[in-house]
């Protein structure tokens, strides 16, 4: 990915970083000055930068994983696609298998998309029984709101025969069948699950489980983009920090502080805390920028849009901090040259968003800020080049071609905006610097950068053929670049990170095949082999 | 362009983020809630685009009966009150001369929540949901949040449209869950149909959601203390003279019980009552409170730390039902 130099077979690296890049012949003047090895693990693979994933919410997401899916129909799981079960059945050996392999009975099996109209009725408290009497099951419905609870489970809920509530449920003889519907009886059932899911450790254990699905997928360098908001920046913070150090998070990880948290909870300490935070990381794991959140999500339809806006009821939300504020409010970070990621999903937002730059550009006028609007989903071509005008760039969600476009067209969006999802070809002729996120998540979509560069090079929605506003297509080395590279100029790391060249760090990817030979098609299906970090295989 | 996949996926997306909301909902708990009844009262109010979630809105904070309330909305202006009432406005944001205030819905529900309890100058709140957000997920949001008690789900239908909008598969699916979520079913415009029509789309309701308490509205008329948890604030129930199409009744049990709660709870669990609402304290046999609260199908039974008075309020559509509440009730004590 050093343009210049495109193509190599070897790389001498020293201390993490890279000595020489070219052939075992040509890095020789190296090889001669200092004792070394060769190591040709990898001579039948190809060897790639490290792919960045420059938005993601690992530590908050990875909470989740612990949720088995029981649903009747495949989803796309964070971890990849999971398999429906058609029948109640099938949902009781699944469980059945889980339960046998459960070592620790306190921790209770939880699990998800129960449908009790297509997979032949409820569940209820004696059937989940026959299971385990030992170990705590907990299933949710996936509608209506159900949850399903064996005894262990009642008992961890903590719920007897003479428990009185709206919504437990019972059998005719009046004892508990294992039913919870309605909101106070599913809140009460959710509690014990929670304090598992959330308890001390959780956010540990999910950037555990978070890490290694995203170095699985190639992923060596991301970003928190919600840094303080869910437990706070210390916790958070040290979370990371001995999962490193502990060799459980095979990543570089920056910390992006959530504006409204940051401002609430130092005020106008901020920016010595984020100083005195940026002394205290290291290569590895650091601050970086600082995160405004002003509209909703696309698969929540509660972007902000510009006229004709939704097709139907207009969903809208907007984030904490007012738009008359904003500029007050981002002045003090564009000033100390900390950069701002701002997400904008709507193009509503985004006029506002460049509205407001436009104004910190007025007020101080600086190049190379990097103000980036995360996430880019809806927007016109004439806002890409007034991003460009005022030197801003774009971190763009592109699963949602393929995943969600076509269900938008006829419902919230419209066609034209919901085909036209994130327009990379647009950004690539204005000239704007642009990377390709997952904002792994809440939404069921997978973390893939591969998967991503599929999206983006064939805009092929979810019925599998149509292709969805084919000038928004951007070539197969473009979207590399925006996995690797440009992704690391969105971060403002490119000086170190994102290709390989002489002085950056040892970051690699390791493919089974080459993506600028296999058919644009099968992007996606590339496996990976393995990563390196700072030199260091990670496998 | 074909769409193969779209209810289910559609359906699974919806399922995924109403167990994140209802396991983040939890998460956010302080362990030290209360049951303190001094939490903000949050209704939950829900219905598609034109069903006349507005008209009840405006009528609401035009006729707040003393209550300064809250009410919370994606588009601060749509609602459109009498200019005689409007005083400071901003773009998020209009403040009331009777003490009400309308605000825009923040991206994060919890947070807003915590502010206006903290705040604390109003006495309840009225979210209204866009007809695409799943209510379930919001109430748990609202359950689970510091100061704030989830008073009720309402949820207004047009009976106009009602139809069609259960022909539409996009539509049939939110509209159901949002009918089987309420706890009140409001049947707005029954001053622009007939009896024929409002008999249908009630029938078409109780197909959806079995037991749902509905009631017609004509021009968005209804009163405080049906929509919100206000009876027990001293709010009593509005003249009805004041609004020549809209009638409920109430009753009063005094003193109230003793019950055995579970015994009560049984048996608001499985009688096929009618009230609307119903609020207030009752004793057990050993003399603990209890706190009452009843909203359509929903009920809760907390024990309380002593209420004003041993009485209990009973709203109903009409005297039969309330009167048919009573007596359920007070059979308990027999038992």
């Amino acid at each position: 990915m050093d343009q210049g130099r495109p193509d190599a077979s070897a790389v001498a690296v020293a201390d993490g970083r890279i000595v020489s890049v070219g052939s075992v012949e040509s890095i020789e003047p190296w090889l001669r000055r200092h004792p070394h090895s060769i190591d040709d693990r990898y001579s039948d693979k190809i060897l790639m930068p490290g792919f960045i994933d420059p938005h993601t919410h690992l530590r908050l997401s990875g909470t989740y994983m612990g949720l088995e899916y029981v649903g009747p129909i495949e989803s796309a799981a964070p971890d990849g696609l999971r398999k429906g079960l058609p029948t109640r059945d099938a949902v009781l050996n699944q469980l059945r298998a889980l339960a046998a392999e459960r070592s620790d009975p306190e921790i209770p099996i939880t699990a998800w998309g129960y449908d009790p109209a297509s997979q032949s009725g409820h569940l209820d408290r004696d059937m989940l029984d026959q299971i385990s009497d030992t170990v705590p099951i907990w299933v949710i419905a996936y509608a209506p709101h159900i949850i399903y609870a064996n005894s262990p489970m009642l008992d961890l809920i903590g719920v007897d025969d003479d428990s009185v509530g709206h919504g437990i449920g019972r059998y005719p003889d009046g004892r508990l069948n294992g039913w919870f519907v309605e909101t106070e009886a599913t809140a009460r059932a959710t509690r014990p699950v929670a304090d598992v899911v959330y308890g001390p450790g959780s956010g540990r254990a999910a950037i555990d489980r978070m890490g290694a699905v995203a170095k699985a997928a190639g992923v060596t360098t991301t970003a928190d983009l919600v840094w303080g908001m869910a437990d706070g920046f210390e916790p958070e913070w040290e979370d990371h920090e001995r999962a490193m150090a502990e060799g459980t998070l095979p990543l570089r990880m920056f910390m992006i502080p959530f504006e409204p948290k940051l401002v609430r909870e130092f005020g106008d300490d901020m920016l010595e805390f984020l100083a005195a935070k940026r002394g205290q990381g290291d290569d590895r794991l650091n601050t970086h920028g600082i995160k405004y959140v002003n509209d909703g999500s696309y698969p929540s339809m509660t972007l902000v849009m510009n006229e004709p806006g939704y097709l139907d009821e207009d969903t809208a939300h907007t984030g904490e901090v007012p738009w008359e504020n904003m500029v007050e409010r981002m002045l003090p970070f564009w000033k100390a040259g900390v950069q701002i990621h701002s997400h904008a999903n709507g193009d509503r937002t985004l006029d506002m968003t460049l509205d407001t730059l436009e104004a910190l550009q007025r007020i101080h006028p600086r190049f190379d800020h990097r103000f980036t609007i995360e996430h880019y989903c809806i927007s016109s071509p004439a806002q890409a080049k007034r991003l460009a005008a005022l030197g801003g760039q774009a971190s763009v969600n592109i699963y949602f071609v393929h995943f969600r476009a076509q269900l938008h067209s006829d419902h919230g969006f419209g066609p034209d905006r919901s085909e036209a999802t994130a327009r990379l070809g647009s950004l690539e002729r204005a000239g704007v610097p642009f990377a390709l996120h997952s904002d792994f998540n809440l939404v069921v979509t997978p973390l893939s950068p591969l998967l991503a560069a599929w999206c983006a090079v064939n805009r092929i929605g979810a019925d599998g053929e149509t292709v969805l506003a084919p000038g928004e297509r951007i070539s197969v080395d473009r979207a590399l670049r925006a996995i690797t590279i440009d992704a690391a100029y969105i971060l403002n790391r490119d000086d170190r990170l994102g290709s390989i060249e002489v002085g950056k760090y040892a970051d690699f990817t390791i493919l089974n095949d080459d993506p600028y030979q296999v058919d644009p098609q099968h992007l996606r299906d590339i496996e990976v082999h393995d990563t390196v970090l700072a030199g260091e295989p990670t496998n | 362009m074909s769409r193969p996949t779209e209810l289910r996926f559609e359906e699974l997306d919806s399922a995924w983020s109403r167990v994140i909301a209802t396991l983040s909902a939890s998460r956010q708990r302080d362990k030290a809630k209360s049951n303190d009844r001094a939490d903000l009262d949050v209704t939950l109010l829900t219905g598609f685009l034109g069903s006349g979630k507005t008209t009840i809105l405006r009528h609401i904070l035009e006729h707040p009966n003393g209550l300064k309330i809250a009410v919370v909305v994606n588009d601060v202006g749509g609602i459109e009150v009498d200019a005689h009432l409007v005083g400071e406005k901003t773009s998020g944001r209009i403040s009331l001369a009777n003490g009400c205030v309308c605000c825009a819905l923040a991206d994060d529900l919890s947070h807003q929540l915590e502010t206006l309890a903290r705040i604390g100058d109003c006495d309840v709140v009225i979210i209204e949901a866009s007809g695409v957000a799943d209510p379930i997920s919001i109430a748990h949001t609202i359950h689970e949040t510091n100061g704030c008690h989830l008073d009720g789900i309402v949820a207004v239908a047009d009976p106009i449209s009602l139809e069609e909008q259960f022909g539409n598969q996009h539509t049939a699916l939110l509209l159901r869950r949002q009918l089987q979520a309420a706890h009140l079913v409001l049947v707005s415009k029954a001053d622009l149909v007939n009896e024929h029509a409002r008999q249908s789309a009630s029938d078409l309701i109780a197909e959806a959601a079995p037991g749902s308490r509905i009631l017609s509205l004509e021009n968005g008329q209804i009163d405080v203390t049906v929509l919100c948890g206000a009876a027990d604030r001293g709010v009593s129930l509005t003249n009805s003279d004041n609004f020549s199409n809209f009638e409920v009744v109430s009753t009063v049990i005094s003193p109230a019980g003793p019950w055995d709660p579970r015994e009560l709870g049984k048996v608001l669990e499985h009688s096929k009552h009618q009230l609307l609402r119903a609020k207030g304290w009752f004793d057990d046999e050993h003399g603990s409170r209890y706190h009452l609260e009843v909203v359509g199908r929903r009920w809760s039974i907390e024990q309380s730390n002593g209420g004003p008075f041993q009485a209990l309020v009973l709203i109903g559509v009409n005297q039969a039902d309330v009167d048919a509440a009573a007596v359920t009730l007070r059979a308990i004590t027999k038992r």
